[in-house]
């Protein structure tokens, strides 16, 4: 129990200052933010605030958001559960570094992950010769784009994945072997239902970043409206041309991804947390 | 110091964990608190600690004539030594010794050279004199346990509690202990109050025990008063080995300590009962046989000499006869 | 990487470490040793004059020290606020609790924007510190805000899990000792709580330097005033000095290693220290 008995307990002022304190911080720095986002986009009205989530380059830059999205974020999670089988089932040289690698992307700053595809796609980069040649576009293009938010949403499943797979151990894995099981039915039927809970935590974690993205995609991106623009990248160039009821029109569509991601987050704690004290 | 305990109750939620606990101690007494989980013994010690509190209006704690019932731990000088040592991980041992003087307001605040030679001398008492720069990670259970009463002897306690002191160690380390502690009592001479579900525990160290079951006090007295005479068949059967027997013919129980079994040749006249030996344990100081009773089919446990089971020759599948001395209902 | 031959009887090694290292190479290691490959391809001549400019080391001296200085704030009102949510009970709380991690859930374009909106000359707040003649957008003060906004969840996540795990008797015996609140804080929890915070603020830090959508647009981005590194290194691109941007690149990349391994290294010595 983490909370105070009396014996241990801060004295009233005390405690009333310090959650008086905590309450004025977050309002601050997080809630009234966020009330800003809303306000300002129904600021001009209902129909303003259609027009601009509806109009054709808002609605491509939702649809190409989400294509990003749909192609990143299952091929992390491959990743992630493939990574998380090798390190947690098996034991190897190197797998502390390897774990390191894996949480290198969160540790490199966005628009450094997004230079990186232009130094070896762009037309200057390490393959854009051949690339020409061939009349393929990576960067300025949507393939450079899911490439960039790859990057930057590679360690979420694995993260998630890795402890709880190394907390579990491998006895129910290895009952399973030894009933018979192929080593697809024993991950199937047994390795899975035990990782669906932080699998989904990671993938919609993964998918709020995926979205989101910023940094990484404007670099790659070449902001051509209607084309290469995800949301977000809408947003700024609404923003630049001070259409701000637009921008914050489409930013909302952001901010209820996030909110929904956030409560989703925490559905899935409470979940987890009930199977926790059935054992 | 003398402790006063009137109608202490304490209630969490709907769980009753003290039902109205009267209790007086005595200066210098070395008092158990013996009963199984959930007694309401570590409850007890906590409230009289200042750790917890009773119910609103509901019972009073006085030490040496003061009423310290509202009053905080800080302020009740009870040295409090936990199951688990709760030492402080990141100082050293000097410096978790030292605490207790070093947090005192500027007036009462011993001088740096005064805090020292008190704590290098209740070091040296404890037996750990040249470990003062360890930190708890690098001691055994048995050091910690000892720096863990070091460091609440620092404040001059009135009364010094303990709860479950050995309970988190080796049986060797135990008895080792418990010796050290009943000398040690007698050299500092504070009164203390010590939690134990071990009965052996409690009856080898205390000068008096109280026995609790279900948040109420069973019985209190000397560890021989209780074994002796015990008051319900709960006390009875917490603090030794014990049978229930019905005897033919007679409709209630009685209960018999299995030294109380005497143990006769299967012809004797004298004999009340008629078994057979189902299991004989005789790896150790006495023989314990285990009789399956002929006219009840009950087993019964028995406790004889090495000796007399050499001379009377007994072993597995034979008859005896039984006759029960000194039996209680 | 050697892989050694796994005494495990599970199958599916070679298929999953090989994806592993694969997808790893290709997605991760191959792009970023690209950066030092095209940065060494300047030569150590090139690599410098790259870097040495006023505007480079204006942008520098920004991105840094607001990093540094909205780590520490982070630290002390991240504490704050770990402490507040798992040591008191009040209506409200489990709300809060899951408030922290907005922004690491919300797009950062988004919490760009609004903090701007917020801050600037006619915005909510910044038309109340206007008359004072506070200048928070555009201004050094907006990046700090919007690095603190950022930072938040790293030092309060890291933080609460140490305080939740606190052993409590520590606080009963200090509290039997005779210490008051403050002096068990003090001389008993915060000492034990410090390699987690200091690991959470650094956290904040990292995240704060290279932290690009947050940032711009409440920065103003005038070189040498409210110019930050990731917004350099976009510019050099769009002018095509593919040189400065790489040698800005490579320097970030290794100030971001060298991180790495501080909050891996610290995050052990968390684990260590508390298994006593």
């Amino acid at each position: 129990m983490s909370e105070q008995t009396r014996s241990t307990q801060d004295p009233l002022w005390t405690r009333v200052l310090l959650i008086g304190c905590t309450v004025g911080f977050l309002l601050l720095f997080l809630f009234v933010p966020l009330a800003l986002v809303f306000a300002e986009a129904f600021r001009k009205g209902i129909k303003v605030y259609a027009d601009a989530v509806t109009e054709a380059d808002a609605l491509s830059a939702i649809y190409l958001t989400l294509t990003v999205a749909l192609v990143s974020v299952p091929l992390n999670a491959v990743f992630g559960i493939s990574a998380s089988w090798a390190i947690a089932k098996f034991s190897f040289k190197g797998k502390s570094l390897l774990l390191s690698l894996i949480d290198l992307p969160f540790a490199v700053s966005p628009v450094v992950s997004g230079l990186v595809w232009v130094l070896l796609f762009g037309a200057r980069g390490l393959f854009g010769p051949w690339l020409q040649s061939h009349n393929l576009q990576i960067i300025f293009a949507v393939p450079g784009m899911i490439l960039a938010t790859v990057f930057v949403t590679f360690p979420f499943v694995a993260r998630e994945l890795i402890p709880l797979m190394q907390a579990q151990g491998n006895d129910q894995e290895y009952a399973a072997l030894s009933l018979g099981a192929s080593g697809w039915q024993t991950f199937r039927r047994v390795t899975l239902p035990n990782i669906k809970w932080a699998l989904f935590y990671g993938v919609i974690l993964c998918n709020a970043r995926a979205m989101g993205e910023f940094g990484a995609v404007s670099v790659v991106s070449g902001h051509i409206r209607g084309e290469t623009n995800t949301l977000p990248l809408h947003v700024e160039v609404l923003y630049n041309e001070y259409n701000s009821a637009a921008a914050f029109a489409c930013a909302s569509i952001l901010s209820v991804l996030g909110l929904l991601t956030l409560a989703l987050k925490t559905f899935i704690e409470w979940r987890v947390g009930l199977r926790r004290q059935k054992h | 110091m003398s402790i006063v305990v009137q109608n202490l109750r304490r209630t969490f939620g709907t769980f009753q964990a003290l039902r109205g606990i009267n209790l007086e101690i005595a200066d210098h007494q070395l008092v158990a608190l013996l009963g199984p989980s959930g007694s309401g013994k570590t409850t007890l010690l906590r409230i009289i600690g200042g750790l917890d509190f009773p119910d609103a209006g509901q019972g009073s704690v006085v030490i040496n004539g003061e009423d310290v019932t509202e009053r905080p731990a800080a302020e009740r000088k009870a040295g409090f030594v936990f199951q688990h040592y709760a030492l402080f991980n990141h100082l050293s041992v000097f410096e978790n010794v030292a605490f207790g003087l070093e947090v005192r307001p500027q007036k009462t605040r011993p001088s740096k050279d005064a805090i020292r030679d008190r704590v290098l001398e209740l070091l040296r008492l404890v037996q750990l004199g040249g470990l003062e720069q360890r930190l708890p990670s690098e001691l055994s259970g048995g050091q910690r346990q000892r720096v863990a009463l070091a460091r609440a002897l620092a404040i001059d306690p009135k009364v010094l509690l303990l709860d479950e002191p050995f309970g988190a160690l080796d049986a060797k380390v135990r008895k080792d202990l418990r010796r050290w502690l009943r000398a040690f009592h007698r050299e500092i001479g504070v009164t203390t109050i010590f939690v134990t579900h071990d009965q052996q525990e409690a009856l080898e160290l205390a000068d008096v025990v109280v026995v609790m079951n279900e948040g109420q006090i069973e019985q209190i007295g000397s560890p021989q008063q209780l074994y002796d005479h015990p008051a319900t068949p709960f006390v009875y059967e917490f603090l030794g080995d014990v049978n229930k027997v019905r005897k033919p013919g007679r409709p209630d129980v009685f209960y018999v300590r299995p030294h109380e079994v005497k143990i006769l040749f299967a012809g004797d006249a004298s004999a009340e009962l008629h078994a057979t030996i189902e299991h004989l344990f005789a790896a150790g100081p006495s023989a314990r046989l285990t009789l399956r009773i002929q006219e009840s089919r009950e087993t019964l446990d028995a406790d004889i000499t090495r000796l007399q089971l050499e001379e009377m020759g007994l072993s597995e599948g034979d008859e005896v006869g039984v006759h029960l001395t000194l039996t209680r209902s | 990487m050697q892989a050694k031959r796994p005494r495990s009887i599970l199958p599916g090694f070679g298929l999953s470490l090989g994806f592993t290292l694969a997808y790893l190479g290709l997605v991760v290691i191959f792009p970023l040793l690209m950066v030092f490959v095209k940065a060494s391809g300047l030569g150590w001549q090139g690599f410098w004059e790259a870097l040495w400019s006023n505007r480079v080391w204006a942008a520098c001296r920004l991105s840094f020290g607001l990093s540094l200085f909205a780590g520490l704030l982070n630290g002390v009102f991240g504490l704050l606020i770990a402490w507040v949510l798992t040591r008191y009970r009040f209506p409200g709380r489990r709300f809060l609790d899951a408030s922290v991690d907005l922004p690491f859930a919300m797009p950062t374009a988004v919490a760009g924007i609004a903090l701007t909106t917020l801050y600037a000359p006619n915005g909510w707040i910044g038309a109340l510190l206007k008359p004072y003649g506070i200048k928070v957008a555009f201004a050094p003060a907006g990046i700090l805000i919007a690095m603190v906004f950022i930072g938040l969840p790293f030092v309060v996540r890291t933080l609460q899990p140490v305080l939740e795990d606190f052993e409590a008797a520590q606080e009963e015996a200090a509290a039997t000792l005779g210490a008051t609140r403050w002096q068990t804080f003090r001389r008993v929890v915060y000492p034990q709580l410090v390699p987690a915070l200091i690991t959470g603020t650094t956290l904040a830090f990292a995240r704060a330097v290279g932290e690009y959508g947050s940032v711009v647009f409440i920065a103003g981005n005038m070189p040498g005033k409210t110019e930050i590194l990731p917004l350099l290194i976009i510019t050099k691109l769009e002018q095509y000095d593919y040189a400065g941007a790489t040698a800005l690149a490579a320097m970030m990349l290794v100030v971001s290693f060298v991180l790495l391994l501080v909050i891996n290294f610290l995050q052990r010595k968390t684990l260590v220290r508390t298994s006593a």
